[in-house]
């Protein structure tokens, strides 16, 4: 147990707090619903107990674990989660829900491959940008085989399709590049290449287009598009200073959709107020700069990378997925770490705080 | 060691984009910040009030599909006005409570209320689950007298299809239905649609979905705590759907379906100069009324297990062996192939054998000496046998497609067949077998192999009217979206020129005459006295299998309905400068002459708006 006394302990009191608030209001957001439909009150509470068990064991087995282990398979790695990716389309294996097919079945239990795509992703890179060191100034080593990599990963991804996971894997690849020391021209041009798609990805698209209109003007149409925001606006607004109390969102009755995954923040916030919002809001970014405070004391190339785009990987999905449900982003289904309900979400967003934790214990040593 | 000391040993590059990439997550921090202040400090109040205080009720007006029109702008399909009694979910507390007063107070099971209750739960969360459908006056007011005893209960005013007509066309129209499960998943492009939903299920209603479609509107209302509506916040106006214009002129097909009586079958008409279709009838018929209130289990039973098929669009969906009516393309291809002309003659000696199989002439006495036109006349089977085993089925089957017959048409809708021309070759494939003599004399009647579509021997028809031209059967003339917009406007397309010389036309067109309006001609029935009609009366035999047979040994003369022979006839009119073609099937009508002919009479009437008159009695009863 040495080794764990030896990590970043603020890191890990904090993931295990939020993994804890995130058992509690996902039972909260959904018990009315899943009584309703499954005649269990706790199923989805069971369910994300389970995931939070199982998420917990992982990151401590990551955090003891040596994490320079990983970079001899990082790019296996990246291939493996490209396979996964694919094999969602293989019928049979692969599950469909709502227009989209992004799911695996294993065992009983329902994956989503792009949340550990986006491990994958990061993992790479940082083995990648390490070995390349100052030549990823130049175009052909630092810009092209990335160029490739993400075009190919995204591909994939969009077929699914799943745009918020193809995003946010776009942007954290970019800030990864930007921030190890591709020239800014590489990076602007690398988001110029991009833009194209993300154009013809929403405007083909029917659907998106309209959450980007009901995002613009949910009023236009209060009971279809604009339902969400409107219901999310609600739920948060009638929350005040201290919220209606644990347990007694209204909103989560049905009015607001996804309450116990892509939303639950706006039952967070009905519930606990804008003192219980603004307290976790704090946690999120302790536990984020506690990750960038990881990246900068490593002396490790791999380490230093690793650990800045896993806690950036981190720090965004909160950042997105609050904004949509303040209504300053268009719909997007993406999870909030450690509190929407979703295995794969928490399982990934626990073993990424483990690799951090891993990172750490290098950090405390070498100050020993 | 602090974070000063590593921050010192990290190269300044990176130092610099790390800050700056801190500075932006920093930046939209605190912009989230701000907007939860925002929406949780300073609005506070007004989203407590809009969740609390009244209640909001957000409701949906659904719009109307579009109109169905004839080609003279009379409206087919339209929409009226109903009554639905529909629960909130939001509002609806006591469910089991309030249903049972709702039941007792319109007289219908609980059960049936329940049932729909959870069956609307895969709704949105504001759409009302509706209870009863079409509800009468009398039941709507003791409800809505009785409103404060049933909170969460409502009645709102629905848009439903509405056919003036009854059951005419109703083939064509289809009908619609709430959108199903599979529906909904099928595709993205069906995103927009959700749960209770209505979409077109079969014919037009399917097909121009998108168009007739509207868009349903909404409406904000403040209710107070008990439910009565306080005032109307918001609304927006449901946008109708686009409509249709059709080709179809209903007071052709009106008096189409009427000449139909009690018959089974199908009738086309067609405008030789475009391929414009103006009447299309399917007999029986259904009800769509019973569609657009909902169809009950039991009605449906009925509908599908009728002998008579009424779900079936006979016309373009109903392959029938065209009988003696293909003895014009056998005609033309003798005529091609020059192994006939106007003058070759047969003795009709009531049969012939071939491969030591002996086939008959309809007329057991024979017609002894008879030429083309004689034939085509008095449908001698013997000249065709005889003309056929020259020609070659190949030939024939080369001028029957060349005619339209054996392929697909492309009208618009769905479940059109391509009827079935048989040759050498088909055999083979199909059977591995070669091809026999006495099967090219059987096909040269049109029997054997050879099926047909109505709307195919329509086309056909038209095609020797207008000198060969083989167009595609065009339904739609015109199709506009919701602004009133023309989207689409329907031009004559031609499938396929038939290369027929003015001789060879003119030798058949003649006899085609002389069968409506010469003595002993078959087509008799349809003569009339301003206008000449030219036709071919078909009598199709319908094949007993050997068991039915002995099932059904009927002592009598009497054929059981379904052993009957089907009725033929197929014409075109006037004669000298063609405008329409018209074809009839009758199912085990027996006679073309007797049971299909007529109907193709009353039609012409119509079109050239004539005096109904007795068709004169013929000097001898003919058979075909």
């Amino acid at each position: 147990m040495n080794r764990l006394v030896e990590c970043d302990r603020t890191l890990l009191v904090l993931a295990i707090s939020l993994t804890g608030l995130g058992v509690v209001m996902v039972y909260s957001a959904s018990s009315i619903m899943a009584a309703r439909e499954y005649a269990d009150g706790l199923y989805y509470l069971k369910k994300q107990a389970l995931f939070a068990g199982g998420g917990i064991c992982a990151m401590l087995l990551l955090a003891l674990c040596d994490y320079t282990v990983w970079r001899r398979v990082a790019v296996a790695g990246l291939f493996l989660c490209a396979g996964l990716l694919l094999l969602v389309f293989v019928p049979g294996v692969g599950v469909g829900a709502g227009g989209a097919t992004r799911w695996l079945r294993v065992a009983g239990f329902t994956l989503q491959p792009a949340e550990f795509a986006k491990i994958g992703l990061v993992l790479y890179l940082a083995h990648s940008l390490a070995k390349k060191k100052t030549k990823i100034r130049s175009f052909k080593v630092g810009l092209i085989p990335y160029i490739l990599v993400l075009s190919g990963l995204l591909a994939i991804v969009l077929k699914q399709p799943d745009f918020g996971s193809a995003v946010t894997m776009g942007v954290v690849a970019c800030s990864m590049l930007f921030v190890a020391g591709t020239r800014w021209a590489h990076v602007i041009s690398l988001a110029l290449v991009c833009l194209p798609f993300v154009y013809f990805a929403i405007v083909n698209v029917e659907y998106r287009m309209k959450r980007i209109m009901a995002f613009l003007n949910p009023w236009d149409d209060p009971t279809n598009s604009g339902f969400q925001i409107i219901q999310s606006w609600t739920a948060v607004g009638t929350g005040g200073w201290v919220g209606r109390g644990l347990g007694a969102s209204k909103q989560k009755l049905f009015f607001l959709p996804e309450a116990h995954t892509d939303f639950i923040f706006a039952v967070l916030g009905e519930e606990l107020g804008f003192v219980g919002v603004l307290v976790v809001t704090a946690m999120f970014l302790l536990l984020i700069l506690r990750g960038m405070r990881i990246a900068l004391s490593v002396q490790d190339d791999f380490g230093r990378n690793l650990a800045f785009g896993l806690s950036f990987l981190l720090g965004l999905q909160v950042l997105v997925n609050i904004a949509v449900v303040l209504g300053l982003l268009p719909t997007k289904g993406l999870a909030l770490p450690f509190l929407s309900y979703g295995g794969s979400n928490l399982l990934c967003t626990l073993m990424a705080v483990g690799l951090l934790l891993s990172i750490s214990r290098r950090v405390q040593g070498e100050a020993v | 060691m602090g974070l000063h000391s590593s921050w010192e040993t990290v190269d300044p590059q990176r130092r610099r984009r790390l800050t700056i990439v801190a500075l932006v997550a920093l930046t939209v921090f605190v912009l989230l910040l701000m907007r939860l202040w925002y929406l949780q400090v300073i609005r506070y109040e007004s989203y407590r009030t809009l969740s609390e205080k009244n209640r909001i009720r957000y409701l949906s007006i659904i719009a109307p599909r579009g109109g169905i029109f004839d080609r003279d702008g009379r409206l087919l399909v339209d929409n009226r006005p109903s009554f639905t009694i529909a629960a909130l979910r939001k509002e609806l507390t006591e469910p089991d409570l309030v249903l049972d007063r709702l039941a007792k107070l319109s007289e219908v099971d609980s059960q049936l209320l329940q049932s729909r209750w959870k069956a609307g739960r895969s709704y949105p969360p504001y759409r009302p689950i509706p209870l009863l459908d079409d509800v009468q006056r009398d039941v709507l007011d003791k409800v809505q007298e009785q409103g404060l005893e049933l909170p969460g209960i409502i009645t709102v005013t629905k848009p439903m299809r509405y056919y003036p007509h009854g059951e005419m066309a109703a083939h064509l129209f289809g009908y619609i239905g709430e959108v199903n499960e599979a529906e909904l998943s099928a595709e993205e492009d069906i995103d927009d649609y959700r749960p209770g939903d209505l979409i077109g299920k079969s014919g037009l209603e399917k097909l121009f979905e998108t168009n007739l479609r509207g868009v349903d509107g909404q409406k904000l209302l403040e209710v107070d705590v008990r439910g009565k509506e306080l005032r109307i916040l918001q609304t927006r106006e449901p946008l109708t759907g686009g409509k249709i214009e059709l080709t179809i002129d209903s007071s052709l097909q009106q008096t189409a379906e009427e000449a139909f009586g009690e018959q089974a079958g199908a009738a086309v008409v067609i405008d030789v100069r475009t391929g414009e279709l103006l009447a299309m009838v399917n007999r029986p018929a259904f009800d769509p009324a019973q569609f657009a209130r909902g169809i009950s289990g039991d009605e449906w039973m009925d509908l599908l297990n009728n002998p008579r098929h009424p779900l079936q669009i006979k016309a373009i969906a109903g392959q029938y062996p065209p009988g003696s009516t293909f003895k014009i393309v056998t005609a033309l291809a003798a005529l091609k192939a020059g192994v006939a002309n106007t003058h070759t003659s047969v003795d009709c000696t009531g049969s012939i054998e071939v491969g030591g199989r002996e086939f008959r002439c309809w007329k057991k006495k024979g017609h002894g000496h008879t030429d083309l036109k004689k034939a085509l006349r008095e449908s001698c089977d013997v000249w065709f046998y005889q003309v056929a085993l020259e020609v070659g089925i190949d030939q024939i089957a080369k001028m029957a497609r060349s005619l339209g017959l054996g392929a697909r048409l492309n009208v618009l809708l769905d479940g059109e067949k391509s009827g079935l021309i048989p040759d050498m070759e088909w055999k083979k494939r199909r059977y591995n077998e070669r091809w026999y003599n006495g099967e090219t004399v059987i096909a040269s009647i049109g029997q054997g192999f050879v099926l047909a579509t109505p709307l195919q021997l329509a086309v056909m028809t038209a095609a020797v009217a207008n000198g060969g031209d083989v167009w595609v059967p065009r339904l739609i003339q015109r199709v506009e979206d919701r602004e009133g917009e023309v989207v689409q406007e329907m031009t004559p397309e031609l499938l396929n020129h038939a290369e027929l010389s003015p001789e060879d036309l003119s030798a058949v067109r003649n006899a085609l005459v002389a069968v409506v309006n010469e003595n002993h001609g078959t087509g008799w029935a349809t003569r009339l006295k301003e206008v000449t009609v030219a036709g071919k009366t078909g009598t199709s035999q319908v094949i007993r299998r050997k068991s039915d047979e002995e099932e059904e040994q009927d002592p009598g003369d009497e054929t059981p309905y379904r052993f009957r022979d089907h009725a033929l006839f197929v014409s075109y009119a006037p004669a000298d400068n063609p405008e329409i073609a018209i074809s009839v099937v009758v199912e085990h009508g027996r006679h073309g002459s007797s049971a299909a002919a007529p109907i193709a009479r009353a039609i012409y009437e119509n079109y050239f708006g004539l005096e109904k008159e007795q068709p004169e009695t013929p000097a001898e009863a003919i058979g075909d």
